[in-house]
């Protein structure tokens, strides 16, 4: 089994906390798709496993016209074999959400949907650079459940420094009355490059308080609770049976392949990755762009350490080889006796608030990468 | 030997002596131009970039003057007071200096101090203003400095150059006039004054000294006279731009002696050097054993190191004998070593040297001076160290060294001076100005004051301008306690410190402000307090991390997150874990600097 993520670079506008490559020269629309295509025909024989997600992401892949969607399919179904149940996600931005184009989606073989609610506060949307409104939020969800999307994931973003903790229960408020099943809600990270980070240094934004951040995570966490739904990994939930199948492959060590710019690819033992760089891309250097990482035995260790920590699932530890056991064994004591983390069978898992400092601990379980 | 000259230089670093030196063998042929790479003297390259002179070295040249050939030996002092004593022992060996002063800056303070040693000796002073080709130069003014120091007629002070080479001429014609030629007796049993050493390490450690009475050739059985040592003359020679081997060495030359030693602490700067069978009847006067005033620990900062650290230490003795060490250990840093230092440029030295030809990572921990505990059964000891200083219930009473500090500086800085010097326990001895703007000021000053952030503040209070020179005076009582600091209770030995009671409360608070800086937030609260006994005097806390977590971690995500984290990794590897608690290297060191 095997996942497929397409990336799609283009956005109408770039919202501020958004360090994701992405263009807002939609010119480049055309060129763009012409070279997936025959980026799919390129790859054809990287790997041959069974394809059980597909997954766009961007950018904004809502804004790729219906009748492309329809050509990409047929010939990732011409070159792959899809299983029967193959989990088909889109990425999309409220405000393309019209209900043609919606029922197109649902037609052509998307059966979930991921849908950037971020807040439903005008004045945070305005602030963070969105381009819709809370209401125009409302009705993109309640059409994506009238067009038939029955796997609909909602991302939120809080921590809003300037946003009090009343506008975040506000939210998550409004959010309860939505028909939805998975729901990713992202603490705001300000990264480097973007107008945030401009803003931040020049004095204009700030990080939220800690003891703020942490108030606001723990309320999320009981209110995803009280819905019924699971906490299944550092910022995702979902209502049981509806795991983002595709994200999971990330963590679990799936292997993937990714297609278009700034795209990651992970298989045997290596990752690979197609540099962000749309010219190069669209004149079809696909070997060119590509880079790829072998993965040595510490990588390896750090990166299970790392991704198995941010899932529910939480670390094999049957996957630990003998080699870093007395190193992963005492780290682990360490933090299972102030309850950080704790043991369920063979695995390793991060209790709630353990999650929210999972980088500090996840830092103290990696080995030197130059060994 | 009349036609010999000995002599040094007498100036304050940057006043350009090292470029003046090089002219002057540029001017006798000593060396050529090609061959002169920029300030010949200074050859290590700590030396050429810090522009100070820390090692004393001796050059001859030869020089024809009114159809006579001269014999000019150069002996180059070192330029810091950690080194005074070096200092003195080649002012001893001439007869005369050349006190040079830069024309744009007037005189300062450490000049002030080496030119009375000079005078002390009878040396003949051969005063030269350099640097008079930059147009901020003012030698009417310097030259008034110069005057109401040294008495000497307007006229007789030589306008120079470096750069140019301005006045060259006229320096040399002038030592051959008027700087004696040495005066000892050929016929009377050898006395050969040592006055600095180096090590090779083909050929061990060289001598260097100078022929005070009577006369040595190669193969000569001596004894240098404070070690009681005795060894053959294997080699004896001249110091031209190599070493140059002779026969013999008579009254008044200046040269080199090998003879097989493989340790610097066997040759003392200031012992004598004579026969075996007809030995002088004394010592030559003012031999003194070098004292280091400056102790600290030096941990290497990989535990695995420590022998490495020993080897490079031992081998740093080789050439320089006023370092010394002993092995300590600390419960926060391992083992290590307690070094002396003859004061903190030493240390820095020392350290630095450590890294470069050594290529060793250390902590140095909290500088003290010595201090003598004198306890109520009478005993006298000696302490290196915190831990050292026996129970506070035991000591009868403690006494500190002190100095005498001289300071030079424009009259503007007088009042930020005084406070700054009265606030390290000085007392004020002399005032007294030099011209209407220059003043100098004299204070009597504990040692301790000075070990621990007074070269900085000094600078920055002065702009820059004050310069600072001092001696050890003795010991005087005082009121030392020991502060301790201590992470979630656990006492960190590395970071105690000793200081006088008057300074423990904000020494404690401001080391503590320090580290709650430095430490990084770990998964609980960690209480940092400053302790005297079991009385705390201060606290902070370092609170829990609450939050540090990355929101996204998708596919295009994971390679970067990963080598991100890795690299944070590195950087606190470098981190000692003290009880539950840890702390990066930095804060040992950090808190050397705490303002």
């Amino acid at each position: 089994m095997a996942g497929i993520y397409i990336h799609v670079p283009f956005c109408v506008s770039k919202c501020h906390y958004c360090d994701f490559f992405k263009t807002t020269n939609t010119e480049m629309l055309n060129g763009y798709l012409d070279a997936l295509m025959e980026e799919f025909l390129h790859r054809k024989n990287s790997f041959d496993e069974k394809i059980s997600t597909l997954y766009f992401g961007g950018g904004t892949p809502s804004l790729i016209p219906l009748p492309n969607y329809d050509a990409i399919f047929s010939r990732l179904k011409k070159l792959y074999q899809f299983i029967p149940d193959a989990e088909i996600t889109i990425e999309a931005n409220p405000d393309d959400l019209s209900s043609d184009y919606l029922m197109g989606l649902r037609e052509i073989g998307f059966n979930r949907i991921s849908i950037g609610i971020q807040s439903f506060h005008d004045d945070d949307l305005k602030r963070m650079g969105r381009r819709h409104t809370g209401q125009q939020a409302m009705q993109s969800v309640m059409a994506a459940s009238d067009a038939g999307f029955n796997n609909i994931s909602l991302d939120l973003i809080y921590g809003l420094s300037w946003s009090g903790t009343d506008k975040f229960v506000e939210n998550l408020k409004m959010l309860k009355d939505l028909p939805f099943q998975h729901l990713s809600a992202y603490h705001l990270t300000i990264e480097q490059g973007t107008n945030f980070y401009k803003q931040q240094r020049k004095g204009k934004l700030r990080e939220m308080d800690e003891d703020e951040s942490l108030k606001q995570y723990l309320l999320l966490c009981e209110f995803a609770q009280n819905l019924g739904m699971e906490h299944y990994e550092v910022s995702n939930f979902c209502l049981p049976g509806y795991i983002s199948r595709h994200n999971s492959s990330y963590w679990d060590g799936t292997p993937y392949i990714g297609f278009g710019p700034g795209s990651h690819s992970f298989y045997g033992s290596s990752r690979y990755w197609n540099q962000s760089d749309l010219l190069s891309y669209i004149g079809k250097k696909f070997d060119l762009v590509r880079e790829q990482e072998l993965l040595t035995s510490v990588n390896k260790f750090n990166e299970l350490i790392m991704l198995g920590l941010r899932t529910k699932r939480g670390i094999d530890m049957s996957l630990v080889t003998t080699y870093f056991q007395n190193h992963f064994n005492a780290i682990m004591q360490k933090w299972v006796d102030n309850k950080f983390l704790y043991q369920e069978g063979s695995f390793l898992k991060c209790s709630e608030k353990g999650w929210f400092i999972v980088d500090a601990i996840i830092e103290d379980f990696f080995v030197d990468a130059d060994l | 030997m009349k036609n010999i000259r000995n002599f040094c230089i007498i100036a304050h670093i940057d006043h350009g002596k090292s470029t003046l030196a090089d002219r002057l063998l540029e001017y006798t042929n000593t060396v050529s131009g090609k061959d002169l790479q920029a300030q010949t003297l200074d050859s290590m390259d700590l030396e050429r970039e810090r522009g100070i002179t820390i090692k004393s070295k001796a050059i001859q040249m030869q020089y024809e003057y009114q159809s006579e050939k001269y014999t000019l030996n150069l002996i180059d002092t070192p330029g810091h007071v950690d080194f005074a004593y070096e200092v003195s022992r080649s002012i001893a060996a001439c007869e005369g200096a050349l006190l040079i002063v830069d024309a744009t800056q007037g005189i300062q303070a450490q000049t002030i101090s080496n030119l009375y040693q000079a005078v002390d000796h009878d040396l003949t002073i051969i005063p030269i203003l350099n640097k008079m080709d930059m147009p901020n130069a003012m030698p009417e003014e310097v030259e008034d400095q110069i005057i109401d120091l040294i008495g000497c007629d307007r006229s007789e002070i030589i306008h120079a150059s470096g750069k140019t080479g301005m006045g060259i001429d006229k320096i040399l014609e002038t030592i051959v006039e008027i700087v004696p030629a040495p005066k000892g007796d050929p016929e009377a049993p050898l006395q050969g004054l040592i006055f600095d050493s180096v090590f090779n390490s083909f050929r061990g450690i060289i001598a260097y000294f100078k022929v005070v009475n009577g006369s040595i050739k190669k193969g000569d059985l001596v004894k240098f006279v404070n070690t009681g040592k005795e060894y053959y003359a294997d080699e004896v020679g001249i110091l031209g731009l190599d070493l140059v081997p002779r026969g013999e060495l008579k009254t008044g030359d200046v040269g080199y002696i090998i003879s097989g030693i493989k340790t610097s602490k066997e040759v003392k700067v200031g012992d004598t050097i004579t026969h075996v069978k007809r030995p002088c009847a004394k010592a030559i006067a003012g031999f003194e054993e070098v004292k280091p005033m400056v102790f600290a620990g030096v941990y290497p900062i990989d535990t695995e190191d420590y022998e490495d650290l020993r080897a490079s230490i031992e081998k740093l003795q080789l050439n320089d004998a006023s370092l010394t060490f002993q092995p300590e250990s600390s419960a926060a840093l391992g083992f290590g070593f307690r070094c002396g230092f003859l004061g903190l440029l030493h240390m820095e030295i020392v350290q630095e040297r450590l890294d470069r030809e050594f290529d060793m990572d250390v902590i140095t921990t909290v500088p003290n001076v010595p201090y003598i505990a004198y306890t109520k059964k009478g005993e006298k000891i000696e302490v290196h160290n915190p831990s050292g200083l026996p129970d506070p219930g035991l000591i009868d009473y403690v006494e500190e060294p002190y100095i005498s500090a001289q300071i030079i500086s424009h009259s503007d800085y007088i009042g930020n001076l005084m406070s700054l010097c009265l606030g390290k326990r000085g007392e004020l001895v002399k005032q007294h100005y030099l011209t209407t703007d220059r003043v100098e000021l004299v204070f009597d000053m504990p040692l301790a004051e000075i070990v621990f952030d007074f070269y900085d503040k000094l600078k920055s209070i002065s702009k820059g301008y004050a310069s600072f020179d001092y001696h050890t005076t003795g010991f005087r009582l005082s009121k030392l306690v020991k502060l301790d600091i201590l992470l979630n209770g656990e006492n960190v030995d590395a970071l105690s410190a000793l200081t006088h009671f008057d300074n423990a409360y904000g020494m404690g608070k401001r080391m503590c402000e320090k580290l709650k800086e430095l430490i990084p937030r770990q998964q609980f609260d960690v209480a940092i307090q400053a302790a005297i006994g079991s009385k705390i005097i201060s606290r902070e806390t370092v609170k829990a991390l609450r939050k540090d977590v990355t929101a996204k971690c998708y596919g295009g995500d994971i390679s970067r997150k990963r080598k991100l984290l890795e690299k944070q990794k590195k950087g606190k590897k470098r981190m000692k874990q003290v009880g539950n608690v840890e702390v990066p290297q930095k804060a040992f060191l950090a808190v050397l600097k705490l303002d």
